[in-house]
């Protein structure tokens, strides 16, 4: 079934809308969750709540692309039941691995923390990743966004690891210099 | 800052990139439009070396632009040009000021050129004082009225006065330019040429989109075996921020690659260049210039051989078939410069599909079984045969030929073929006919020129479309090359009106090129619309990236003949339109809400909208649900005090009380009529939940505490938010200006609430003291009259009622 008339569905409160999105959707929810929460059952429950999430919400949200919805709907719970696991010292997924890398890019913990505007943060974000070629874009929000490995992204865009790793590495220096530029970091210490 | 805030800031980024970069999305964009095609091979191939330098930036560079993700990796990569302020690379969509707009090649811009025609190409750049050149290039006007114009070109610039403006010599211009753009420069006509017959070389994208194309087939081919040597490549460069490059046989000697890994990353370009273009050709690479018999590379480069030499030695760049560098510079067209594959030009009997193997089509059998049969039978041609313009030089070589040497089953080739574009040919005649027959009907050039024609007047009501609406297609999360015009229609939801005028204009432009004659197919624009001339045609997720059924699409708007049958397979529901849609009312007149089902019981509510049928309803007006809100009310008794208690305002303040209280059936089915109604509800709650998003991210931590954890949505009002967070009216203004900001940003529009700040702060704008009130206002103690976020937002909004 096509996105819109599953939102119609939602929207008229026809539960079937639920299953249609299950239907479609589920398993794309489920890697995305499974990648931040690197276990199967939570991920099934973060799933489930996604789509309780998008029937509360819809209406009154009436979202254009309903994957993409449903996908920032699933990140947001599964970080934030990362988060808590994070606290309570159990074991996460990919987020840990790909934060370290941002992290590199950012200062050194003893130099002086700015206060960051997240809203002209994303902004930048967007205007950083607009400009970037398309491959690269997507090299870096699979890792980032999406949590995904080096070795699933090689196998995604048909590139070797090794390119993808100094992509990466390249896109990352980048935003680092972007971000000293435009006032977010007072050092760019690079390890 | 920490990695949260990024982690955070992540989250936020754009819908289109988290889509583009969806996991095991196929990442198939093929590009069906020749020009398209071109221009994708250009850039990949011009990136590889990193010889383009983009024109039309508006200060001189102060060094040239290097490709900054090098070669290697595909179509996109590009050779962007360094914003100096920014550091970052200059973004090249229309959205920006043309002056600022690199463009590179300029084909953001102008439609009617070969791209390199507008470029200022690094090679050349190199030749004199590159700042020089980029400050006069840049002087020149770019004319915005004709930008993306299909028939007039927006720029002053050429490659034609860069050489005269700054007397490059033919000779320099030889010795400089790289193997890359053979095809893409005619050196004798740039030099002897008028400027009319140089404008008119650069607007033949036929020719281009051949040469072209091989070099780009030539790029993925050298992208790929730099991809699998990156590291090699890379630590053979002197310059690790430009690599250099390196032609293919030079890199299968250092990195000893052997005969079948060659044919790998042959192969491997052949699939990428399909994949993204659709269609591939390539070079005759002369893999025995590199190998021995046994396999082992017999390759010696000589050291004064340049790097073009080498390139065009292995690739046979058309003449230069043997392996003989003398041969470089004679551009006659004579007998031995056999064309390549792909389009006779020397055939005066048969139309030139008969002697084309179109790239799509030799996939299905390999590139290398390909290569071999069609090297064959040419070299099997005697030269003599391209003297006698009466009689088919090439008659074993043509494409019934080669369907039923690999034994081509009409299902494998319609699997792959652009319908559109292979119009010309009868499929049955094809498939079913003898050899002779099929020769025959190839004779009738004229007629089969037709179909050529109508697919003109196809193409450009596409480029009409296109034109109309290059920013939405811009905006599109995936890459849309497809020229399908139902597709087109249903995409931006083109009224019949407007698709007429844009069949009218691509009539007259037909009628321009093809001497008076309105050649046209005979579209079925009655699958498109109904009777009240909306779009009734709905497409279901599978016409997406699959070719056959964008071609049973085209076929059935374009009537071609032999696809003339409506095959509905690919449409969800042919009836669409009014039928079980509503195109009259607003959402909200149809919708109940969740609180209102919670409140009549999911199971009370099922079963009555169960019951309801639509026999003996009459779809007459565009409304086509018999269920209303309205309906609701009066079936399940539903008090006002519900609405008020449970509406979640401002969110829900479509809802108009006194209206569905006090007025007739009739006079609430005209309120639901009326857009205007609801004209800024939308834009108002866009604000207001920007308003929400902007504290967050200024207060993230502070609004963690009031926030539910596990939620990703507000519970509280402004009013408590701005409570809690020790917020001032001056900060709060400054907010609602940072979220109209983003609004205006997002939507080009920002409608607001008229919002009651004296409800919140006293006189100061730091007190609270009226919000204070209206929170003690219960002195009962009793939480059940406590004032509710909800009637806070409310009264905050002036939703309605609370308009004073």
């Amino acid at each position: 079934m096509i996105d819109s008339k599953i939102v119609d569905m939602l929207w008229s409160r026809d539960e079937g809308g639920i299953s249609e999105c299950e239907k479609k959707y589920k398993k794309y929810c489920m890697k995305i969750a499974y990648r931040i929460l690197g276990d199967l059952q939570d991920s099934e429950e973060c799933t489930s709540d996604t789509f309780l999430a998008a029937w509360n919400t819809i209406p009154p949200k009436r979202p254009e692309n309903l994957k993409t919805y449903l996908a920032k709907l699933t990140r947001n719970l599964s970080l934030n039941r990362y988060k808590t696991y994070t606290a309570e010292k159990r074991g996460g997924g990919a987020v840990d691995t790909s934060m370290e890398e941002i992290e590199a890019c950012l200062p050194s913990r003893d130099s002086t923390e700015a206060v960051v505007d997240s809203v002209v943060l994303t902004d930048l974000l967007d205007r950083f990743l607009a400009e970037l070629p398309k491959e690269t874009r997507i090299m870096f929000v699979q890792r980032y966004w999406y949590f995904m490995s080096v070795k699933g992204i090689a196998e995604d865009l048909y590139l070797t690891e090794s390119k993808v790793k100094i992509t990466l590495m390249r896109t990352r220096k980048k935003l680092a210099e972007l971000l000293e530029k435009e006032g977010f970091m007072r050092t760019a210490e690079w390890r | 800052m920490k990695k949260d805030d990024i982690l955070d800031a992540i989250s936020g980024i754009k819908d289109e990139y988290i889509n583009e970069a969806v996991p095991g999305a196929s990442r198939r964009k093929s590009s069906v439009w020749a020009k398209a095609g071109v221009i994708a091979a250009c850039l990949c191939l011009f990136a590889a070396v990193g010889f383009l330098i983009p024109y039309g930036m508006n200060k001189p560079a102060v060094k040239p632009p290097v490709a900054t993700d090098t070669v290697g990796s595909g179509v996109e990569t590009t050779a962007p040009a360094t914003n100096e302020t920014t550091g970052m690379v200059e973004d090249s969509t229309d959205t920006e000021d043309v002056q600022n707009t690199p463009a590179i090649g300029g084909t953001a811009l102008c439609k009617v050129h070969e791209e390199i025609y507008h470029m200022v190409p690094d090679f050349l750049a190199e030749l004199r004082d590159a700042n020089e050149m980029f400050e006069w290039a840049n002087s020149l006007k770019i004319d915005e009225s004709k930008v993306k114009s299909t028939t007039e070109c927006p720029y002053e610039y050429n490659i034609k006065l860069l050489i005269d403006k700054f007397g490059i010599t033919k000779e320099e211009f030889v010795e400089a330019y790289p193997f890359t753009s053979a095809g893409a420069v005619d050196v004798d006509l740039l030099y002897n040429g008028t400027a009319e017959e140089i404008d008119g070389y650069y607007r033949n994208f036929g020719y281009f989109s051949i040469e072209s194309k091989r070099g780009g087939h030539y790029d993925y081919l050298f992208g790929e075996i730099f991809t699998a040597y990156y590291d090699e490549i890379y630590d053979m460069s002197k310059n690790k921020d430009m690599l250099e490059y390196i032609p293919v046989p030079e890199l299968v000697v250092m990195l000893d690659i052997d005969r079948d890994e060659l044919i790998k990353y042959i192969d491997l370009a052949t699939q990428k260049s399909m994949e993204t273009h659709g269609e591939c050709y390539t070079f005759d690479y002369d893999l025995d210039m590199l190998y021995g018999a046994d396999g082992e590379i017999i390759l010696e480069i000589d050291a004064d051989m340049s790097d073009k030499d080498i390139d065009e030695m292995f690739c046979r760049v058309g003449r230069y078939a043997d392996n003989d560098v003398d041969f470089i510079g004679n551009s006659n067209d004579t007998a031995e410069n056999k064309p390549a594959i792909g389009g006779s030009g020397h055939c005066y009997i048969h139309h030139e599909i008969y002697h084309s193997i179109p790239g799509w089509l030799a996939v299905l059998v390999g590139e290398d079984e390909n290569h071999k049969w069609c090297q064959e039978l040419w070299d099997s041609i005697p030269d003599s045969n391209y003297n006698d313009l009466e009689s088919c030089p090439a008659e074993e070589f043509n494409i019934k030929a080669f369907i039923d040497h690999f034994g081509i089953t009409r299902e494998d080739f319609e699997s792959v073929h652009y319908s559109l574009q292979y119009c010309e040919v009868d499929l049955d005649v094809l498939f079913d006919g003898t050899a002779a027959e099929v020769e025959q009907y190839f004779r009738n050039i004229d007629e089969l020129n037709i179909y050529g024609y109508k697919r003109s007047h196809y193409g450009y009501v596409v480029d009409l479309i296109r034109d109309a609406y290059a920013d939405e297609l811009d905006k599109l999360e995936t890459n849309y090359y497809h020229g399908c015009i139902p597709e087109l229609v249903v995409m931006f939801d083109i009224e019949k009106g407007e698709l007429e005028s844009y069949i009218r204009g691509a009539t007259e432009k037909v009628i321009k090129a093809y001497d008076g004659k309105k050649y046209a197919f005979d579209y079925n624009i009655d699958m498109l619309y109904d009777s009240d001339g909306r779009v009734k045609l709905e497409l279901n997720d599978s016409v997406n990236n699959n070719r056959k059924l964008r071609n049973q699409l085209d076929e059935m708007f374009c009537r071609i003949g032999r696809c003339a049958d409506n095959d509905l397979n690919l449409i969800d529901n042919p009836d669409a339109g009014v039928k079980d849609h509503c195109t009259v009312h607003h959402t909200s007149y149809h919708m109940t809400p969740a609180w209102l089902i919670e409140y009549i019981g999911i199971d009370n509510y099922k079963e009555w909208k169960n019951s309801l049928s639509a026999d003996g309803f009459n779809v007459t007006d565009g409304c086509g649900l018999v269920s209303n809100i309205k309906k609701v009310i009066d079936r399940f008794d539903i008090p006002a005090e519900v609405f008020t208690e449970n509406c979640t305002y401002p969110l829900d303040s479509e809802y108009n009380l006194n209206l569905l209280y006090n007025a007739t059936e009739d006079e609430i089915d005209k309120y639901y009529r009326k857009e205007e109604n609801f004209k800024y509800n939308v834009d108002r709650h866009t604000h207001h939940a920007a308003v929400m998003e902007t504290m967050w991210f200024e207060y993230m931590n502070e609004f963690r505490e009031l926030q539910d954890p596990y939620s990703s949505f507000y519970t509280f009002s402004i009013p408590e938010a701005v409570y809690g967070l020790n917020i001032t009216r001056d900060e709060l203004e400054e907010i609602f200006k940072r979220a109209a900001d983003n609004c205006i940003s997002v939507h080009g529009v920002c409608y607001t609430y008229d919002y009651n700040l004296e409800m919140i702060y006293g006189e100061d704008g730091v007190s609270f003291e009226p919000l204070e009130k209206l929170l003690s206002v219960n002195e009962d103690d009793d939480p059940a009259n406590d004032i509710s976020s909800n009637e806070l937002r409310e009264m905050f909004c002036r939703v309605g009622r609370y308009a004073e």
